[in-house]
């Protein structure tokens, strides 16, 4: 695969980033406000980490560190998604400290590695992994429930699944982060997969948005 | 080729995390919906058997109204009826032997009086028909006027009483009579208090006085056990409006609160 058709793909990916923003936007009033909030910070941060990425790219500038960052604050971000999700302060006290750790383990593990500018495996996996398992235990407590009658119409059976979807890429990806990212062409079909997973994240993100407009 | 082997590998692996992804969704979702689907049927199995116990509930009043009505003809009107049957046979006999004299008549005006006492009272029990115009706390407060053993209160928050409906009125005031008479019967109280209040969407009314008095168990035990109909008729009144019942017991004093929903 060329370098040129590399960037088509990625330049096309990025139109799907803000799907979620202009659906959000139409179904603003119908968001619950603290959730709206969540949901908004959510979107931003994931476009201005793909936009400042592409332009740092396209002038051959290490973009990494925006992508180091833009993990530590989504992760912060999922877990108080999670939180206005399900609300119980017992599981809020566990979502808070799940996020100290995190914030703590990979701010201090990237700074004494000397790893902002370089891929950090170990945080990604971390990364993946938490919205990953919040997502998989959002789906368990749903089924023990049954609180919701029709799955299909229900917007967080959709955003859920966009979150299952793409952090479980992503997560698969990042544990050959260490032997591929070396190779360049292998590198870009590593980030090929997580782009196209990028792109259902974002449609089935929209979904789930769009179907706030019913409620 | 060591290349090559590793995209192979990679797209390999990668399809297989997704379609496993996927699965996981696809059988969550399937499964969730089947689950759901055997509850939804188990529910629908519930209400059909609610509705049952309903329509056997409101049977089983009907017929107990009617067994009331039949007695009290049966027993009350019935032998009165016929004591002026032979009343009149007498008069006759007098008449025919010249004996009838004005004194013949001096008892009879109060004992029609008690004749028609008894048909107002079956009447009454047919339909209690002063709920519907006087109110249903009105209609208790007369009631309980007429109880000389026991001193008796009736506190009332009902504003407005025609937020209640017909049936809920006569339903009502069917089980406090039921209620109240059972006590005096079996508890001897000295004094009896019943409130009537609104909470929310749901009518309340405490009936306090310092007999005896029975907890919800024991309420159940006695029901199950009677073979009157008066208990079970309580039962099956609030069954159809939707209510609970229940007894406790606080500071030696007995409580019985009947909740119903407005709607």
């Amino acid at each position: 695969m060329s370098y040129e058709v590399f960037m088509w793909i990625v330049n096309f990916g990025i139109i799907f980033d803000f799907l979620p923003l202009v659906t959000l936007l139409i179904v603003l009033n119908k968001v619950h406000r603290e959730m709206r909030w969540a949901l908004f910070f959510i979107i931003i941060s994931w476009i201005i980490s793909d936009c400042l990425s592409i332009v740092l790219g396209t002038y051959s500038i290490n973009n990494i560190i925006v992508h180091n960052i833009f993990n530590i604050s989504s992760t912060c971000l999922y877990l108080l998604l999670f939180y206005f999700l399900e609300k119980s302060r017992l599981f809020g006290l566990v979502l808070l400290g799940i996020g100290i750790v995190y914030v703590f383990f990979s701010i201090s593990f990237i700074t004494m590695s000397e790893s902002w500018f370089l891929p950090v495996p170990i945080i990604e996996i971390f990364t993946g992994i938490i919205p990953l398992v919040l997502s998989l235990l959002f789906f368990y407590t749903l089924f023990k429930s049954l609180r919701v009658v029709n799955l299909l119409q229900y917007p967080y059976y959709w955003i859920n699944t966009a979150i299952i979807l793409h952090f479980g890429v992503t997560f698969f990806t990042y544990i050959f982060l260490e032997v591929f990212y070396l190779d360049i062409e292998l590198s870009m079909y590593l980030w090929l997969i997580i782009i196209i997973s990028n792109i259902v994240y974002n449609i089935l993100f929209t979904r789930g948005l769009w179907l706030m407009k019913r409620t | 080729m060591v290349n090559e082997t590793n995209i192979v590998l990679l797209v390999v692996a990668g399809s297989f995390v997704v379609v496993l992804l996927i699965a996981t969704i696809v059988v969550f979702t399937a499964t969730y919906n089947k689950l759901l689907f055997s509850k939804e049927n188990e529910l629908n199995l519930t209400i059909k058997k609610q509705q049952v116990e309903l329509l056997k509930a409101t049977i089983d009043t009907q017929e107990a109204e009617r067994e009331k009505i039949a007695l009290n003809l049966h027993d009350e009107v019935g032998p009165l009826l016929s004591s002026v049957k032979f009343k009149l046979a007498k008069y006759k006999r007098d008449f025919n032997a010249g004996k009838l004299t004005e004194d013949s008549f001096s008892d009879d005006s109060a004992f029609i009086d008690t004749i028609i006492q008894n048909v107002r009272g079956v009447s009454h029990d047919l339909s209690p028909q002063h709920v519907v115009k006087f109110g249903l706390a009105k209609a208790i407060e007369t009631f309980t006027a007429g109880i000389d053993s026991v001193h008796c209160m009736v506190v009332s928050e009902l504003d407005d009483e025609k937020m209640l409906s017909k049936t809920m009125s006569r339903n009502l005031y069917c089980i406090i009579l039921e209620l109240v008479n059972n006590s005096i019967k079996h508890d001897t109280p000295t004094w009896f208090e019943i409130e009537f209040f609104i909470e929310d969407d749901l009518i309340k009314i405490r009936i306090n006085h310092d007999g005896e008095g029975l907890t919800t168990e024991s309420f159940d035990t006695f029901e199950a056990g009677s073979t009157g109909l008066g208990l079970s008729s309580v039962k099956s009144r609030m069954v159809l409006l939707n209510g609970t019942l229940s007894f406790s017991k606080v500071n030696e004093m007995s409580n019985t609160e009947i909740v119903v929903p407005f709607a």
